[in-house]
């Protein structure tokens, strides 16, 4: 569990400070999302959903975004993660179920954070939050192939 | 599993309280002492964000050298023109009598994080009170304005980005010298208004800081027009390309008026 700790809390900080560097045009992946999803999906759901709030919450204080924004997103992706994606599942069960909750959370994330915006926020959510999830979820199919071990078996 | 501690309904309070909870923090905004905690919490992590934002200078290095380069001798082109003319208006100014420009305060700082995945919206900073940044100076690239400092901690700061919905400044259209508030409207994205629909302004007119009001000198590039259009009501609707390279942000200025 030490090892998920700091891998977790590592993609958080490589978000703060890095993120941007995978950015396509105005697209850019969720590392600390995606961290969430692949690290505590097998755990209990209310420890991923702890872990997952507290993660969040060290972003939002590392950036200017609304305080708790990133913390409800992510206490979200640890708690369903755990529920959808805690059992043994097929790659393309997996895949489905992840995107189902990749792509809701990152509108919700963006809606969060830049709630209030003269663009459309249809637009918004089409030209930016849409594609940035799909972006995510992208890197997140091979980063779920890899074994982690020490399972306690999520939802279960 | 561990029985009763792992139970369904357990959770799903968990998860309810741990969201409502996030939801009060959305709704309380920044308060002064939440922005307080901000500035202590980015103070503590300042060292491994400083490491890791190591790794993409080594990246960026070769290209950002090469457009540096480059840009210094457009630069220096353009300083010794500029050179004349101030000399020609500090003359103009002591004819007329009027009172010299106040001088500006200037940090270099390095970029340490980055506030959202979604869009560049705002950064880190390794200067912060002890180095004399002060919250509302402005940051600026060799491109133009990049931003503004919205809070400090004693060796951090940290700048929200144009483009970020609290950013407003006002600003002039260089070539008309037309001036009108420029807003955030989304990640990299500006728009100018109170531009009157008689205005002549037209796309790629550039963007300057007004000068007006404390927080930004005068005369700094911030962003050229990408489009115009009629408003609903008596203005146009400008929108407008930053000019800094937002996405890509290492080192600055931080440039503050000096205290009296």
């Amino acid at each position: 569990m030490k090892f998920r700790l700091i891998l977790l809390f590592g993609m958080t900080l490589l978000q703060a400070a890095i993120g941007d560097l995978l950015r396509l045009g105005p697209w850019a992946p969720d590392l600390q999302l995606l961290a969430v999803l692949w690290l505590l999906s097998d755990r209990p759901p209310a420890q991923a959903a702890l872990l997952g709030f507290a993660s969040g919450l060290l972003l939002d204080l590392l950036g200017v975004d609304p305080l708790g924004a990133g913390a409800l997103a992510s206490c979200g992706a640890g708690f369903f993660g755990s529920l959808l994606l805690g059992q043994p599942l097929g790659f393309l069960l997996r895949a489905l179920r992840a995107l189902a909750l990749l792509v809701p959370l990152t509108i919700l994330l963006g809606q969060l954070r830049w709630f209030g915006l003269e663009t459309d926020p249809l637009v918004q959510v089409f030209a930016v939050y849409l594609p940035a999830g799909l972006y995510t979820w992208l890197l997140y199919l091979p980063l779920s192939l890899a074994p982690l071990g020490g399972t306690e078996g999520g939802a279960r | 599993m561990a029985g009763d501690r792992h139970s369904p309904g357990r959770a799903w309070l968990t998860w309810a309280a741990l969201s409502l909870f996030s939801l009060l923090l959305i709704a309380a905004g920044d308060s002064y002492p939440a922005l307080r905690f901000r500035a202590s919490v980015i103070q503590g992590f300042r060292l491994p964000l400083r490491l890791v934002s190591w790794i993409p200078q080594r990246f960026d290095l070769a290209a950002e050298n090469r457009r540096l380069r480059e840009r210094t001798i457009d630069l220096f082109i353009e300083n010794s023109r500029l050179r004349e003319y101030a000399l020609e208006a500090i003359r103009l100014e002591a004819l007329l009598g009027m009172r010299p420009q106040p001088e500006l305060r200037r940090q270099a700082a390095r970029v340490i994080a980055r506030g959202s995945s979604l869009g560049p919206q705002s950064v880190v900073l390794d200067r912060g009170d002890l180095d004399s940044v002060r919250v509302g100076d402005a940051l600026l690239t060799a491109y133009g304005l990049a931003g503004t400092v919205v809070q400090t901690g004693s060796h951090s700061a940290t700048a929200a980005l144009l483009g970020h919905r609290d950013f407003r400044c006002r600003a002039l259209v260089q070539r008309t010298r037309e001036e009108g508030i420029l807003a955030g409207s989304g990640p990299g994205e500006l728009v100018l208004q109170e531009i009157p629909l008689s205005s002549d302004l037209q796309v790629d007119d550039v963007i300057v800081t007004s000068g007006k009001g404390s927080r930004f000198p005068g005369g700094v590039p911030i962003a050229v027009v990408r489009e115009v259009r009629p408003g609903t009501g008596l203005f146009l609707e400008v929108r407008l390309r930053p000019l800094a390279r937002l996405t890509r942000l290492e080192e600055l200025y931080v440039i503050g008026r000096r205290e009296p």
